[in-house]
């Protein structure tokens, strides 16, 4: 515990580097707590620091006061991870959103990691390229946010995850040093790619500064399909058959009925057999190459017994690949009282852990609704209408123990299909009983050497990450 | 090595997987740098309990251990440059499984890198990068190298294609990261691990992401007059929304030595041929060889050559693929750099690269990735000269220091090794090399492990740093809302 002195002259050295207007308190402005609290614990004070060199100073101060640190963008994605050892600071890094170096003939570009990803785009848009990265909450989320959570991106079919398209990294370590790691071009191999580690480190690393991107070009033509079938078992032999074939789809997402549902409902592009699966893919390029993927899907859906094949096309697509891209975050917001896991899983064995999934949900009287994405994760949320804040917050009631029940079961089928699951969202009072990242894996002694290297004091993020690190 | 120490290492693994006479010794002195160290044994684990056996033993008496798979590697990453055993992984040379449903293999890091792909073949998927050694090199090195290859500009390097690693770590545990379910919670060691350079563990086992092979593949052989018109031509491709799968460069000192000796058929007086290569859907590579045709002539290309099928294709590849036998026809000696540039830097670049020749006393050729900006200088010196291997190495440091100067790096595919360890200064700060040293200390505390490589060993590494200078953003574009201008190095 530090004494009030103590924190009224950390709080004063920050303004000093910051400016006052730069340092936010609870009392200050009445939306800080909804802003900035994490799991319910909000902050003594939250810094907006204006320049790179600022927040590594901001970080050395923290270090000497031994205040405990969370790097925060947008705050999207806050709800991630486990509540919290201790949280002093917010370290809003909002205002670091200047272009650092754009050459479009490069075709790569350097931002501060503040900027929203969508103004990013949009910049990129103008010279005819895309940042291959389309994760959820697209409006708001920055580009350092989207990172440290490893968000997953609706375009990864096509080109991948960040850790293929980040060229490099600036951040500032639990020592407050600025440092840099990688570069800004295309091909390298200097040093170690610590910037590696750093993407989906949950800001317990450090916090990220600046990123390099590799860019490539914007294919204007798109278009987006969806099949419905009747059964699971069709849906995923599409899935194999495009799989195996010489398309090369850009998204590419299986929808469970109960996604599908709701997608029906909110798109009323994805057809309107009530209790269907369905598969959808976007493409993009060349007209010709499209035509043939159009032949090509049609067919195939036919063969898998698909019921409907529905074609969107023009500026129709990016409406509807922002409902699947924002699917999950919608559902949680609305659904409060859910559980939404993340589970990385082989393709092979997508279908019998959806269905045990499912079976499961069923028993206990949940809904639920699954989005897979092919050689990505699976996002399933589970609900129950029935129940309310109030009542999760009753040790009288049963709901939370019944989340609780289902959450076990989320990981122990997981495990038994040898993949991987991270409840993302659910109720505080989950978290306190389960870590929601899951068992530890034989690396973790790794893991914890990494994290001393970064954060000797500890101060970043302390205790949100797997095996409370 | 002392006589009782290699009958104890006979002793772990068999008499036979032991080498420790002075001739077999000198086999293991070189790989594919112009560097040379010699070990004091080579050993050749069986499996992976033999290579933590080995581990053990070496960390029981303090001697260095350095992986080697073909040692074809550039930057000397598989010599003992201070001694000790070399862990040759010849005989762990199987692919443990191929598994195409989920689009990965299984494999012992002794297994040569085209072998992945013969054997993927048949279900119609390959392994995507393709060093020019593939038809020797082996997984395991490309894991340590972060190697990459002509394809690497639509595919990516190795390290976008191992989904998960074992390894084997100083004091004989074995950790297995990654996995090949997407979405693995923690830090991403994998991909920490590759392009290490066998600084941090001992590869035993990886799983590779295994890339569906196109349907239809169209390659083009532009030729220019000069080098900017080349170079202008790649920025406007991608212009035009296409992404090649190579775009390859030779310059015209390099074309002349190859024609001389392949035939390729290039014009001797041209600055410069561009290989290029789409692939994917029928529908997509014909109309993109069109609109490629169409950007090189815009551009004032000579002439466009065409192929549509394997022989043609072949014939185009020619050139390219001799070039450095080509060379070898020319110098005893030569020596291959491995810069990277922003891809528009090219131009100026390549008018350095050409003065640095002329200030040392000797003709440099260039063969490079040109669509990642990734450039091969080969320099060619007499090593019988006396002087002239360090006047090259000396010709090489200042085209390294331009390529920092414009914004690049050091190496782009070859590693640092013993090679560039004392240029690591002009890229990284004091703070940020001592972090990645501790990094390794974490894996490799007694820095047993590859010792000599990747870190700057010597005094006075500040004096050859150079800051790159500031690129300066344009500013017009960055009239949207929210966003600032600045400039500045990342």
């Amino acid at each position: 515990m530090y004494s009030t002195d103590s924190r009224a002259d950390f709080r004063s050295r920050v303004a000093r580097i910051v400016g006052e207007a730069n340092v936010l308190s609870p009392g200050g402005s009445t939306d800080f707590k909804s802003h900035y609290q994490v799991d319910g614990l909000a902050p003594a004070l939250a810094v907006r620091p204006g320049a790179r060199e600022e927040a590594r100073d901001i970080v050395r101060l923290a270090r000497e006061y031994n205040q405990s640190v969370i790097p925060i963008g947008a705050g999207t994605k806050l709800g991630i991870g486990m509540a919290p050892r201790s949280y002093d600071v917010a370290l809003d890094i909002t205002r670091l959103n200047r272009v650092l170096a754009y050459d479009p003939g490069d075709l790569t570009i350097s931002v501060e990691a503040g900027c929203r990803l969508r103004d990013v785009q949009t910049l990129v848009a103008a010279q005819g390229q895309f940042l291959p990265f389309e994760p959820p909450h697209a409006a708001d989320a920055t580009i350092g946010g989207s990172l440290a959570a490893n968000s997953w991106s609706l375009c990864a079919e096509g080109y991948g995850t960040p850790r293929d398209f980040v060229l490099g990294m600036e951040f500032v370590t639990g020592e407050g040093q600025l440092v840099h790691s990688g570069g800004r071009v295309v091909k390298n191999v200097t040093g170690y790619d610590l910037h590696k580690l750093m993407i989906g480190s949950f800001g317990t690393l450090g916090a990220m500064v600046s990123v390099n991107f590799r860019l490539y070009p914007l294919l204007q033509d798109q278009r987006l399909f969806a099949a419905t079938f009747p059964s699971a078992e069709s849906a995923f032999q599409m899935l194999h058959q495009v799989r195996t074939s010489f398309l090369k789809p850009r998204t590419l997402v299986i929808l469970d009925p109960g996604a599908a549902a709701l997608m029906q409902r909110s798109g009323k592009v994805f057809g309107s057999h009530p209790n269907s699966w369905i598969l959808s893919a976007t493409v993009a390029g060349h007209s010709a190459a499209i035509e043939r993927h159009e032949r090509d899907l049609k067919v195939m859906a036919a063969q898998a017994g698909g019921r409907e094949f529905i074609v969107v096309r023009d500026e129709k697509v990016d409406e509807t690949a922002a409902l699947l891209r924002e699917f999950s975050v919608k559902l949680q917001q609305e659904r409060p009282t859910n559980i939404g896991a993340q589970i990385g899983v082989l393709t092979t064995e997508v279908f019998g852990l959806l269905c045990e999934l499912r079976a499961n949900a069923e028993k206990e009287n949940f809904a639920c609704a699954t989005l897979f994405q092919a050689s990505g994760p699976a996002h399933l949320t589970v609900w129950d209408d029935a129940v309310s804040t109030q009542m999760l917050e009753d040790p009288n009631n049963d709901a939370l123990t019944r989340l609780q029940r289902m959450a076990q079961r989320i990981f122990e089928i997981t495990n038994a299909h040898q993949g991987h699951a991270v409840i993302q969202w659910c109720p505080i009072g989950l978290k306190s009983e389960a870590s929601v990242w899951g068992e530890s894996r034989s690396d973790f002694t790794l893991l914890q050497k990494v994290k001393t290297i970064f954060d000797p004091s500890g101060i970043f993020s302390p205790g949100r990450f797997v095996g409370g690190l | 090595m002392n006589e009782k120490l290699i009958r104890e290492l006979q002793a772990l693994l068999g008499t036979e997987h032991v080498l420790h006479s002075e001739h077999e010794l000198r086999l293991y002195e070189y790989d594919g740098s112009i560097e040379t160290a010699r070990p004091d044994a080579v050993v050749f684990p069986g499996d992976t309990a033999d290579v933590v056996r080995i581990v053990k033993f070496a960390n029981r008496r303090d001697i260095p251990l350095v992986g080697r798979g073909a040692g074809t590697g550039l930057s000397g990453g598989a010599l003992a440059r201070h001694g000790g055993i070399i862990v040759a992984f010849t005989r762990m040379n199987r692919i443990l499984e191929i598994d195409a449903e989920n689009q990965c293999a299984v494999v012992q890091p002794g297994v040569v890198n085209s072998d992945v792909s013969l054997a993927a073949a048949p279900f119609g998927l390959h392994f995507a990068p393709d060093p020019s050694s593939q038809r020797a090199c082996t997984i395991g090195g490309n894991i340590s190298e972060n190697a990459g290859g002509p394809h690497t500009l639509a595919y990516g390097v190795t390290a976008n294609h191992v989904l998960g690693l074992e390894l084997v770590l100083p004091e004989g545990g074995i950790v297995r990261t990654g996995g090949n379910a997407p979405m693995v919670p923690g830090y991403d060691l994998t991909g920490l691990l590759v392009g290490s350079e066998g600084t941090l563990g001992i590869v035993t086992e990886a799983t590779l992401r295994l890339t569906r092979s196109p349907e239809a593949v169209e390659t083009l052989l532009a030729i220019f007059d000069t080098v900017d018109d080349a170079t202008q031509s790649v920025v406007d491709i991608t212009a035009r929304g296409i992404t090649p799968a190579a775009c390859e460069m030779l310059d015209g000192w390099t074309l002349r030595a190859v024609e001389t000796w392949a035939h390729a058929g290039y014009p001797m007086d041209s600055a410069a041929v561009l290989l290029l290569e789409v692939d994917g859907l029928l529908e997509a590579v014909g109309p993109e060889a069109e609109a490629i045709t169409d950007v090189c002539r815009a551009n004032r290309a000579r002439e466009v050559r065409r192929a549509s099928n394997a022989r043609e294709r072949e014939l185009l590849w020619k050139g390219r693929k001799n070039a450095f036998g080509a060379v070898g026809r020319l110098s005893p000696t030569y020596y291959v750099q491995d810069g990277v540039i922003p891809r528009t830097k090219l131009p100026e670049t390549l008018r350095r690269i050409a003065e640095i020749g002329c200030e040392h006393g000797f003709e440099i050729g260039n063969i490079f990735h040109a669509g990642d900006g990734n450039l091969h200088p080969i320099i060619l010196f007499d090593a019988r000269k006396s002087g002239d291997r360090e006047r090259a190495i000396a010709a090489a440091d200042r085209i390294i220091e331009h390529c920092v100067s414009v914004g690049g790096v050091i190496t782009g595919e070859h590693g640092v090794g013993m090679e560039k360890d004392r240029l690591m200064p002009l890229l990284f700060s004091d703070v940020e090399i001592a972090l990645m040293s501790r990094v390794r200390d974490a894996f490799n505390p007694r820095h047993l492990l590859n010792p000599g490589k990747i870190f700057p060993t010597g005094k006075g590494c500040g004096e050859i740093r150079v800051r790159p200078s500031h690129q300066v953003t344009r500013s017009s574009l960055h009239s949207s809302a929210g966003f600032g201008s600045s400039s500045g190095r990342v």
